[in-house]
């Protein structure tokens, strides 16, 4: 023990207080940095030959939390797989809107059916006729749109998958650049927790596509699978093979072509309930192009096959012959039970009675197949359309419910089917949810608290001043020394 | 280190998601306090949309049978109105024939004779009534009058009569060109009598009256006698006057009471028709309750959650203040 080691741990003493300020400086600097983890400094005291030697840094750490991590990004990928589906269905819901609203499909087949009660009362008005066919085109639109919007979502969701997939395989190979740059960096013995910081980043990127785990490996080099076991990166960085389709109609499947499935390093894997990928925004891309929106599909095909049917029934017309197509045609022929799939979006109706079309309205009264107008009075066609479109059947196609119903029947529960399944989703959202932001509190409760980064700054304070004191009080004894 | 600390970021992200959640409660209960029905009307009914759907297509049907039933009590109203007149005609017609007939008083039974010419025009006038271009009595033809104008058929029937030299072989003659299809009906250019239509609920209603209905082809056949004993153009001598004249008058009154027959059957169709709108009246009223069941909010509840959201979005913007000055920099000096 000698006044010059006492100088000299008095030296450490103050360079470990600037390096501690140092790093009080960057916490609170970065306070609000969304992703920065909390720095923590392991500080130590130097033994030299048995003899105390002042303080030193050991390391400096990221105060993260593996559980934590991992189960916030697991709540972030059940939040986006729970939302992509809440989001599809409640877009179709608003497709069908309720019934109180004019234009939604209910209030448009209650438009048809008030349109015949009125155009009975006063056949022989050509006004009357016209709303009529106006009110039939505007239900034949509304089931076209529906299918439409339902096949757009489909496109979009092949189109996200894709970019989702581009995502996926970028990141991938971000992460596996920079665990070699970390496992070098710390050979190297430098500090590694800015480059962990932006891994951390770019894991957290792809974290809502897939439910990630991450599991430390030596060298601070991490791996990551899937939590159904898909090898993400281990060592190397696995790719995923997607190609996405332009443009989807409803007759397009996985099954049966031509839509892409997901391929990992180069295997085809599947996609639906309890694969490999499960759980995150990519499945529900995929639960939605291939299962959710190919439902409201044949629910739709099979309401525009009832209504087709319903009006293409021998009898109903006397001026048609067997076979020919009824008010409500497949793109203007008979409808055969082969052609269920994409009705919806080939529903028509009739040129016979569309002006536009050269038809005339005036047909609705005295029958498709009329050469020349009838008596002006003639209400028997026009009962028996009503008749059609409010008598009890079973549907013929299995999308449709079960039993007895007229066509708004079957529209009314093709409707609240949709509109339960978002309203259970949106349960499951909003648990998701909540799930989610109480992970990422806990997350960032354990980031910067600026009231403590100033506690320490005090301290650190105080000890630098000590330690400036300690040297002047040893010069003074050397000096003391020196003028003997 | 195990110290307890709370970050920076999670107080402001538990205080910007509580925000979220008032703001979102206030926007839902002053949409719902404004509009008085519920926000997500389909989470309200837990996805069944049926009872909804069912009670709103009912009450957009009601605007098709109050049309229906408008037109049809438009139609029967006036249908109404001018048999009412012909009966009116026929038993003015009635009283002087006889009397003049009894009375052997030839000058009457002449201007009876032309009265009986100008009320015979008025009641085809009557027949050939349309309403908004829908014609009454035509049946399905509605487009089109009935029966040509009454010069054509008075022709047609002073030509079946020419030939008949006696009172009674003259009302036969007349009497058979009425119920030959090739005679009267061939001049009808109407068609069969419009089919029912539908009222209200399994309700349906057709007057079901033509120029071709038995009480008024027998009101014709009696007029039409009526207006020969005027007429030139018949073979008949002064006494087969004076005979058509009573037979002419006896026929009025006769026919009177197919009139009154077909009178009272159009009564019982108004009477359907005001009965069906009153219940489709009451119905939409009860139906409109219903709805208002199914979907509308509470306004007392509405307004105290708004209140209470108001309240706590208030108290939150107080804490927020309040902790936002609350840091150790500042009391560092």
């Amino acid at each position: 023990m000698s006044l010059t080691s006492a100088i000299g741990s008095a030296l450490t003493g103050l360079s470990v207080s600037s390096r501690l300020a140092d790093l009080v400086s960057t916490n609170i600097a970065n306070a609000a940095t969304p992703g920065y983890v909390r720095r923590e400094a392991q500080v130590s005291s130097v033994v030299l030959g048995g003899q105390g030697a002042g303080v030193t840094i050991d390391s400096v750490s990221r105060d993260v939390s593996t559980y934590l991590l991992n189960e916030r990004r697991g709540s972030e990928a059940a939040l986006a797989d729970q939302d992509t589906r809440a989001a599809f269905l409640s877009r179709i819901e608003q497709g069908f809107g309720l019934s109180s609203d004019s234009g939604s499909l209910s209030a448009l087949i209650a438009d048809f059916d008030t349109a015949l009660i009125a155009a009975a009362a006063r056949p022989e008005s050509e006004s009357q006729l016209g709303d009529v066919f106006t009110a039939a085109s505007r239900l034949v639109e509304k089931i076209n749109q529906l299918s439409d919007a339902v096949q757009d979502a489909r496109t979009e969701a092949d189109a996200t998958i894709a970019s989702e997939v581009d995502q996926l395989n970028s990141a991938l190979q971000q992460v596996q650049d920079l665990n070699g740059k970390i496992r070098a960096t710390q050979a190297a013995g430098r500090d590694t927790t800015s480059l962990e910081d932006l891994r951390q980043r770019q894991i957290d990127q792809i974290a809502s596509i897939v439910p990630l785990r991450q599991i430390p490996r030596d060298d601070g080099v991490v791996a990551l699978y899937a939590q159904n076991g898909a090898p993400l990166i281990d060592g190397r960085a696995s790719v995923f093979g997607f190609t996405p389709t332009r443009a989807i109609t409803p007759e397009m499947t996985l099954a049966d072509g031509p839509l892409s499935g997901l391929t990992l390093n180069g295997r085809a894997i599947s996609t639906g309930d309890g694969s490999l990928i499960a759980g995150g925004s990519l499945a529900a891309n995929f639960a939605l192009r291939d299962s959710l929106a190919p439902e409201v599909q044949a629910g739709l095909d099979g309401l525009a096959r009832d209504l087709v049917e319903r009006f293409q029934e021998g009898g109903l017309d006397p001026t048609l012959p067997m076979g020919a197509p009824g008010l409500f045609t497949d793109l203007g022929a008979a409808f055969t039970a082969a052609d269920d799939v994409g009705l919806a979006a080939r529903l028509q109706i009739s040129a016979t009675v569309d002006p536009a079309q050269g038809g005339a309205c005036w047909r609705l009264r005295d029958g498709l197949g009329a050469t020349l107008p009838g008596p002006s009075g003639e209400t028997g066609f026009l009962t028996g359309l009503r008749d059609a479109l409010t008598a009890t059947r079973s549907a013929s196609s299995g999308a449709l419910a079960a039993g007895q119903r007229s066509f708004a029947g079957f529209a009314t529960e093709v409707a609240s089917d949709l509109s339960r399944q978002r309203v259970t989703t949106e349960e499951a959202v909003s648990f998701a949810q909540a799930r989610a932001s109480a992970l990422q509190e806990q997350e960032l409760a354990r980031g910067v608290d600026s009231d403590q980064e100033l506690q320490k700054l005090l301290l650190i304070e105080k000890a630098f001043a000590a330690n400036a004191r300690v040297i002047q009080v040893v010069d003074n004894m050397l000096n003391d020394l020196l003028e003997i | 280190m195990t110290m307890l600390s709370l970050g920076d970021l999670a107080q402001n992200m538990i205080r910007r998601q509580h925000m979220n959640l008032v703001k979102y409660q206030v926007q839902t209960r002053s949409q719902e306090m404004t509009t008085g029905v519920v926000a997500d009307t389909a989470a309200h009914l837990r996805g069944n949309l049926a009872p909804l759907d069912a009670l709103n297509g009912a009450l957009a049907r009601f605007d098709g049978y109050r049309h229906a039933t408008a037109q049809l009590a438009l139609n029967s109203s006036t249908m109404q109105a001018a048999l009412e007149s012909i009966d009116g005609f026929a038993s003015d017609l009635a009283t002087p024939l006889l009397s003049s007939s009894s009375a052997r008083d030839l000058s009457s039974i002449r201007a009876n004779g032309g009265e009986a010419r100008e009320k015979f025009k008025a009641t085809i006038a009557h027949l050939n009534t349309e309403i908004g271009g829908q014609s009454l009595f035509a049946g399905k033809m509605t487009d089109r009058p009935p029966l040509p104008d009454a010069e054509t058929l008075l022709s047609a029937i002073e030509i079946v009569a020419a030939g008949a030299t006696s009172a009674a072989d003259l009302r036969d003659a007349v009497n058979a060109w009425f119920d030959d299809p090739a005679g009267y009906a061939a001049l009808y250019q109407g068609g069969d009598a419009v089919a029912p239509i539908g009222i209200g609920g399994g309700v349906t209603a057709a007057t079901g009256i033509t120029a071709l209905s038995p009480g008024v082809v027998d009101s014709l056949k009696a007029l039409s006698l009526a207006a020969l004993t005027g007429s030139d153009a018949t073979a008949l001598n002064d006494e087969g006057k004076i005979a058509l004249a009573s037979l002419a008058g006896a026929a009025l009154l006769g026919s009177q009471t197919a009139r009154a027959d077909m009178r009272a059957g159009l009564a019982v169709i108004e009477n359907r028709v005001a009965a069906a709108q009153t219940r489709n009246e009451a119905e939409e009223t009860a139906l409109e309750i219903a709805r208002a069941k199914l979907v509308e909010v509470d306004p007392y509840a509405a307004a105290t959650g708004l209140t209470e959201a108001q309240t706590r979005l208030e108290t939150l913007y107080a804490v927020t203040s309040r902790l936002s000055s609350l840091s150790l920099a500042n009391y560092l000096r």
